[in-house]
Parts: C-alpha cells; structure tokens; sequence
C-alpha cells in the first residue's frame, strides 16, 4: 500500500491524462514497460502532481535518452545508487 | 538487471563507473580534481563522468520518491534484495568551511549537456516557484535543510539558513533531514508528524517533491565543485 493516493493511467482526467498521454510517447526499451499495462510505479507515484511529473521525466529522459554511457553503464550507475539508497526501485 | 550478459564485466571500467556513482550517493563532497585524471586512466572522459554523476543525482530522485510514497515494484524480481537496514547511518558530511567552494573554475558543468541543463531549470521553476499547496517559505526550508544537510554552499545561498519554528516548521525540516540523508528510513510513519501539523495528501506531496528535487539539485552541486577542487 502507498502512502500517499495514487491515480493510475486509466483512471486519470485533466492535465494528469494529458501528462501520461505526454510521457506514454516516449520510446521504453521492452523491459521498462510494465505487464500490468498502467504508467510504470515511479511515474504513478507523481499523480498528485501532474507537472512535476513531466518536469521530472523529461529530466529522466535526456539523462536516459542520450549519450554518451551506453544503456548497460547507464544501469551499472543506477543499480549501484539504488543499492546504496537500500531501494528497491 | 546487474546479472544481464549485456552490462560490462566489472574490469576497471565498470569499477570506476560503479566507485563514482557510490560517491555521488553517499559523499560527493570527497570527489576531487584527481579523480578526472584517475577515471580518464581508466577509460572514461569527462562527459561520461558529467554523465554519471548526473544519472546518480537523479537516481537518488526516483529512490527518494519511490520511498517516501511507498511504491510497489512493477515486476516480480527473481533475486529480491535484502530489505532496508534502517540502522545504517548516512556519512557524516564535512564541516561547512570545510564542504566544496562553490565558487572555484569547474572542469565540469551540467551546462556541457545544454538539453538535460535546459530541462531542469524548468524542473527547479516548477518545484520551487509555486505559491501552493506548501507556502513558499516552507519550500524554501525544505531546501535549506536538504542543502544543509549535503555541504550544497551554493544552495544554501539561494535559500537561506535553515531556521525552522514551531511544530509544522520542525516537522518539515526533520523530515527533509530525512530524505536528504537516509532515505531507507522513508515510509508512512516519517509522514506521521507532517499529518499531525495539518498538511494533507497534495501538501505531503510536494515536500516529498521538494526534498527529493534538492537532494538531486544539491547533490550535482556538491559533486561538480567537488570536482574543481
């Protein structure tokens, strides 16, 4: 259970829609895209705040999207900083 | 993910791609110059180093928030890591005379990568500048204490010194402490005091935002005047 309400891609109106309409264009390697079908958790976790969410991903997405680490020393990096933060994201 | 055939066989690149993203999370005010020349050593420019110090500041954003809202993984993982540890204690940051001039010529900028630059400027706009749902100088005690808390100088400037009053303020800037330092200790009891002092779900939100974006804001300050030392 989250802490906070949580309002998923199906569920969505307003200016939330429209953010993970935004985001839901963004080229996900296979393995990024849930079997669930909804946004991925840490995008949903930004419901509360449709803009901060955009702002956040289009943060993530020129760090993930362009060089010059290649996707496996991308995740080396984010895979050590979560171990570290004792995440499990 | 770190058992994929595809990621690097930990040879001296990835070890140092690995030893300075844990020094990005866990205490980037120990980077220095040296360390430019001990990675291009090891195979890796300074826009990669630019590049992994800015992949970790905004990891630590995404666990931070992962955390404090309580996510639930998307996928089942064969291979589940052990659960928090909330006894570890974060490293202690130096004294702030002692924490990285912010004002030294820097080999590295974020504005090297013009785009992911342009692109949290807007981000800072939107988490910061806002009149609600948290008031602007609660906001800005969040950062104080976020900046505070990792040797950002420079943040610090920006913000003011933390000097929280009453029982919301206390709430906030232990909570921001929190967040800053040792985010495994995150979850909906850390939240209990903030809901006591009367902030309801979108207010709770937004300091989870704000703490979280000046844990990555200040944590690439510290790491990049850290590198000009």
């Amino acid at each position: 259970m989250a802490h906070l309400p949580v309002t998923g891609r199906r569920e969505a109106t307003g200016a939330l829609r429209e953010t993970y309409e935004l985001l839901g264009k963004r080229a996900l390697p296979p393995v990024y895209v849930p079997a669930h079908g909804d946004a991925p958790g840490i995008v949903r976790a930004h419901s509360l705040d449709p803009a901060v969410m955009r702002c956040a991903f289009q943060v993530s997405g020129s760090l993930n999207g362009q060089g010059p680490l290649e996707w496996p020393d991308r995740e080396l990096v984010n895979a050590v900083t979560s171990r570290l933060n004792q995440c499990l994201y | 993910m770190i058992a994929d055939a595809r990621l690097p066989a930990a040879g001296p690149r990835g070890r140092a791609i690995a030893g300075l993203a844990r020094l990005v999370t866990e205490a980037p005010w120990c980077l220095r110059r040296e360390d430019l020349v001990r990675l291009r050593a090891s195979g890796i420019d300074d826009a990669e180093v630019l590049h992994v110090v800015a992949l970790s500041s905004f990891f630590g954003y995404l666990n931070r928030v992962a955390d404090a809202v309580g996510i639930e993984l998307d996928y089942e993982v064969a291979l589940a890591p052990p659960p928090p540890d909330a006894s570890v204690a974060p490293l202690p940051r130096p004294e702030r005379h002692e924490c990285p001039d912010p004002d030294r010529a820097r080999p590295l900028q974020l504005g090297q990568r013009p785009t992911t630059a342009a692109l949290v400027d807007a981000w800072h706009v939107q988490v910061m500048e806002r009149a609600a749902p948290l008031g602007r100088a609660h906001r800005r005690l969040v950062a104080a204490v976020v900046a505070d808390a990792t040797g950002d100088v420079a943040g610090l400037r920006a913000t003011g010194e933390p000097a929280p009053s009453g029982e919301l303020e206390q709430a906030l800037a232990a909570y921001a402490d929190l967040v800053a330092r040792a985010p495994w200790r995150l979850g909906a009891a850390a939240l209990a005091p903030l809901r006591a002092a009367g902030l309801d779900d979108a207010a709770l939100f937004d300091v989870i935002a704000t703490a979280s974006y000046q844990s990555f804001a200040s944590r690439l300050e510290v790491a990049l005047a850290a590198l000009a030392s």
